[in-house]
């Protein structure tokens, strides 16, 4: 049992565990939480200081080279003349995978972290957590599509709970909304999953296979395959490969969320609690773009690189629509759900680029946005806990109440805003630089896309200032008059919360290298594929 | 085989087959001693019940022993009536296994138990039927066909209207017994048209399906569809459909449990036998059957959408799963689309019959009966309501379960074949569609337990041990299968 395996089962033992306790240790779940969340956030550490680089490291489609690799054969399902089934227990990490799998455990941290509002029914909220933690880590470490496409859905479950019974006033409708959309996606993924597996043999074995390396290698497809390079198949007169790059991208375009698969997530941000809208941001939303990369970029180059037109112009719309939506917004938790499309717009953009920069760029801004969006969502969280409202103006010149929290407010809303220093600049800079460098380097995407996508910068800009100015500046104002007393400033749980994030979010804007080097070399291999 | 058949000859063969058949004299034998004690006892429910139950476990064993020493090829047994390979004995197994279940669950149905006529008649009616579907799952004749549907039917008309006591009830039934005389009066007359073209019923015969060479394709699909007609009405699917919500809500719990599963695995045992030969009657045998598939997975799923009763909703289900199913049958090859059917039916048996035990539970203990009641039932810290989640959540065919291995299976063997089987891949984006669909009304049952504001609910009964123990096992038992299926996929 190696360290990925920990790393996924820890929390599903102690959901169990927290499932089997006795009710009277309810208030002691927070810290199983907690403890899980420390646990692996060290042991992702670990992963991450290990993690090596270099020609013989590169990962994506070299099964050898990836790291920290487990291998169990798991289901042989005998299903007559195709054979058998064989899914293997597969896990392996290369540069795209090991930074979003530290960025998740210490957002589960934060979220474990910011539990504390939870009131009712402990022991549900907690187990679910605990599964919806194991789901995630899976995602990310999966190297089989099938075992993939399980943890995939398995998240889906303890999210609908999570959003439909902890949430808003119209949570049922938030929970069904979401559920369905991201259902949606998936079944037809399963068929084209489904398709791959017949359509893949195993190098070494000859038989068929779901392992998503080997998908990756157009020599192990079998000639007359549905998905074959060179059969060319048809599916209802659309070519099959092109009809299985648009499933599966629309399937991870649901998750990310692009423009217009988007409508899910506002819903779903504002009836959620804190929490579940920190886990949401700062992780689900990179799980759509780890697929996109990992599954329908990786599998289907050949689709890709003759669609980057269109992706990168989703990814143009989604940055300036977001950040336009976001502009309107009146309540604050809906805003940053938009700025949270705007800001995966960019990793959209970086993508379809398909250059060194531009790909490093959007992996950054998965990472970088990961760190700002919890912050920004944990922000809101603060006031919403204090008041329930979340208004903007309900509120005026909050500076003066509310000094520390205002001075992590600057910070997050600078940062997120792409000012020099943060994180989010360098990737957002590195996007745009990969998209405007496309044009001269592979021809991919013109460069009227990069100069749309930084007007999103500006747009940015605008709606993160204006919402500080009225919020935070002027004359101290609130709705009613007790709310003074309820708003008090920052408490240490709070504040050990948001400093981790907001130091690394510099420390990344400083220090990018920590990132680059590590995901440089898989990056690189990555670009291969479209070659 | 037929010709120059002497009765020595015969008879030799009848001697021989007889070691073949020894579950069904062990029901035959059970089916008599339970109306004996009946008869001559009293008070001998639970002598009863213990006589049923060891009937139909011996039954098992005897076809576990009979797997043991079996031969790779069929045989045929009685001259040409019965068909016995691996495969049959595999369904025989699931449905056993399946009844077992459900006799339990009769047994515990309070409805059942209350009623002033006894249940021990029903057991009786129960074995009967159960004799009906083995026999069925093996014909290899038409004939025998006709026969163990009838007797399955007939048990099925009794059972259903056993507790017969509102007006609502008894129209369910009377429902139920017009609609199946007249889809069995029709089979019967396409058995007739076959026996007329060819001279024989014996599905095993070269000669019965050569005359269709002859005549053209109008009348083949026309004799087709009759006898389609007949096994539709068991399978329930559209158009034979409208007899199946009236009844799975006016019945008794128990027994809509038992309809919605064990009749279904017989049937499509049955029918999986049929394609062969009847891909060779008519070309337009796929289309036909990929055509009903698409219908009755849309009907099924978003009839089901707008149910408020819960054993209603139950019913539309059922229905879409039987569209599912039926998919599979235009799979070229038999042994593929006998394993995977057996595993679908493994999975949807074990899931449906979850779900049904639960509701009736609830229906006994709170009188729960339509999807408005279930609110408050969250807040209860039951472990009745927990388990219904499972049971949804593999009936809509999501991982770790059961329901999303099956669902994956039928996906991963029909996949290959959209090149060779024109059609198929718009049935195939109907079924992924309605999967979609099921999801919304499938965690309706989950919303109004967990999401929905909690209601008082009144306590009738205390919780019954036995109920709580079987639905937490099925619902294990659906996890398991679903993280482990190869285990269990053995056929």
């Amino acid at each position: 049992m190696g360290l990925l395996s920990i790393l996924i089962f820890v929390p599903l033992l102690f959901g169990l565990t927290i499932l089997l306790l006795p009710k009277k240790y309810s208030q002691s779940y927070k810290y199983f939480t907690v403890a899980v969340a420390v646990i692996q956030l060290a042991i992702t550490a670990y992963l991450y200081c290990q993690f090596q680089t270099g020609a013989a490291f590169t990962g994506v489609n070299q099964l050898d080279s990836y790291q920290f690799k487990e291998y169990l054969p798991w289901i042989r399902l005998d299903i007559g003349k195709f054979g058998a089934l064989q899914i293997d227990y597969l896990l392996g990490v290369d540069g795209f995978s090991i930074p979003l799998l530290f960025l998740s455990a210490l957002v589960m941290l934060i979220a474990a972290l910011s539990s504390w509002e939870i009131k009712e029914n402990h022991k549900g909220y907690f187990s679910l957590m605990m599964l919806l933690n194991t789901a995630i880590m899976g995602v990310f470490c999966a190297l089989d599509i099938f075992l993939f496409y399980v943890f995939y859905e398995l998240m889906l479950l303890p999210l609908y709970f999570l959003i439909g019974i902890w949430g808003g006033v119209r949570r049922e409708y938030a929970a069904i909304k979401f559920f369905l959309y991201t259902l949606l996606g998936s079944v037809f993924m399963l068929l084209v999953i489904a398709g791959l597996y017949f359509s893949v043999i195993d190098p070494l074995t000859g038989n068929h296979t779901f392992n998503m390396v080997h998908m990756m290698n157009p020599q192990n497809y079998v000639p007359d395959g549905i998905f074959s390079f060179l059969a060319h198949q048809d599916i209802l007169g659309i070519p099959a490969r092109l009809l299985g790059f648009i499933v599966v991208f629309i399937a991870f375009a649901i998750k990310v969320p692009i423009v217009p698969f988007h409508t899910w997530l506002p819903d779903a941000h504002v009836e959620a609690p804190t929490p579940i809208s920190i886990i949401l941001a700062g992780v689900l939303l990179k799980v759509g773009g780890y697929g996109i990369i990992r599954i329908a970029y990786s599998i289907f180059p050949d689709v890709a690189l003759n669609l980057s037109f269109y992706i990168g112009l989703l990814g143009v719309i989604s940055i300036l629509y977001g950040a336009m939506v976001a502009l309107a917004q009146t309540d604050l938790k809906r805003l940053i759900a938009y700025s949270s499309v705007s800001h995966m717009g960019f990793v959209l953009l970086g993508l379809a680029s398909l250059t060194s920069e531009g790909i490093s760029g959007a992996m950054m801004q998965m990472i970088s946005h990961g760190f700002l969006s919890v912050m920004l969502f944990f922000i809101v969280g603060v006031v919403y806990n204090r008041v329930h409202d979340r208004y903007i103006y309900n509120f005026r010149g909050l500076a003066t109440h509310m000094p520390i929290y205002t001075g992590f407010v600057m910070i997050a809303f600078f940062a997120s805003l792409g000012l020099p220093g943060f994180s989010a600049f360098i990737a957002e800079a590195f996007s745009l630089i990969g998209a405007f460098n496309s044009e001269s380097v592979n021809g991919l995407i013109p460069r009227w896309m990069a100069i749309l996508g930084s007007f999103g910068i500006l747009l940015g800009a605008a709606y993160l200032l204006w919402t500080l100015q009225r919020m935070f500046f002027g004359q101290l104002r609130v709705k009613e008059e007790n709310w003074l007393i309820k708003l008090k400033d920052l408490n240490v749980r709070e504040i050990l919360t948001l400093v981790p994030l907001a130091f690394f979010a510099i420390l990344l804007g400083v220090i990018p290298s920590l990132v680059f080097n590590i995901i440089n070399t898989s990056v690189n291999q990555f670009i291969l594929l479209f070659t | 085989m037929q010709t120059g058949l002497d009765i020595a000859q015969s008879t030799e063969n009848i001697i021989t087959s007889l070691s073949y058949f020894v579950s069904e004299f062990i029901i035959t034998i059970g089916f008599l001693l339970v109306i004996i004690i009946d008869l001559f006892l009293k008070k001998a429910e639970r002598l009863v019940f213990f006589a049923t139950i060891l009937t139909l476990v011996l039954a098992a064993v005897a076809y576990l022993l009979q797997l043991n020493i079996i031969q790779t090829n069929s045989l045929l047994l009685f001259n040409g009536m019965f068909l016995h390979n691996s495969y049959v004995i595999g369904f025989k197994l699931l449905a056993l296994f399946a009844s077992i279940i459900s006799l339990v669950f009769f047994n515990q149905d309070k409805e059942l138990k209350n009623h002033p006529k006894g249940i021990n008649d029903f057991y009786t009616i129960f074995l009967g039927g159960i004799l009906g579907l083995l026999t069925l799952i093996s014909s290899a004749n038409l004939l025998m066909l006709f026969l163990s549907i009838e007797m399955l039917s007939i048990a099925s008309y009794l059972m259903v209207s056993y507790t017969n006591k509102e007006k609502l009830q008894a129209e369910a039934g009377m429902k139920y017994v017009l609609f199946g005389a007249t889809a069995s009066a029709i089979m019967l007359y396409g058995l007739t048209f076959l026996y007329g073209f060819s001279g024989t019923l014996n599905l095993y015969n070269e000669n019965i399906f050569v005359a269709f060479e002859q005549i053209n394709s109008f009348s083949a699909s026309l004799v087709l569809l009759m006898v389609l007609a007949g096994i539709g009405f068991k399978l329930s699917f559209v158009p034979f459909h409208f007899w199946t919500p009236d009844a799975y809500q006016q019945a008794p719990t128990s027994v809509s449990s038992f309809l919605s599963t064990v009749p279904k695995i017989a049937v499509f045992a049955f029918l999986f036998r049929l394609v062969a030969p009847f891909q060779f009657v008519s070309i337009h045998f796929s289309t036909i059957i990929l055509s009903a598939a698409g219908i009755t997975m849309l009907v099924g799923n978003v009839m089901a959408v707008f149910q408020k009763d819960l054993k209603r909703l139950l019913a539309y289900s059922s229905i879409g799963h039987t569209g599912f199913l039926l998919m599979l049958l235009v799979l070229p090859d038999d042994s593929t689309m006998s394993s995977n059917l057996w595993f679908y039916l493994f999975a949807y048996s074990i899931t449906n019959i979850g779900a049904f035990m639960s509701i009736a539970y609830l229906e006994d203990r709170f009188n729960i009966k339509t999807l408005q009641q279930l609110k408050g039932l969250g807040k209860l810290n039951t472990l009745i309501a927990p388990c219904l989640v499972v049971f949804m959540v593999s009936l809509t065919g999501l991982p770790p379960t059961v329901g999303f291995m099956a669902k994956f299976v039928v996906f991963s063997s029909l996949i290959s074949e959209t090149t060779a089987i024109n059609f198929l891949t718009p049935v195939l984006i109907v079924a992924v569609l309605t999967t979609v669909l099921s999801l919304f009304y499938y965690f309706n049952i989950p919303l109004h337990i967990y999401l929905k504001k909690p209601e008082e609910l009144i306590v009738k009964k205390k919780k019954s041990v036995i109920f709580d123990f079987f639905v937490l096992i099925l619902a294990i038992l659906v996890i398991i299968a679903g993280v482990f299926p190869d285990i269990f996929k053995i056929f």
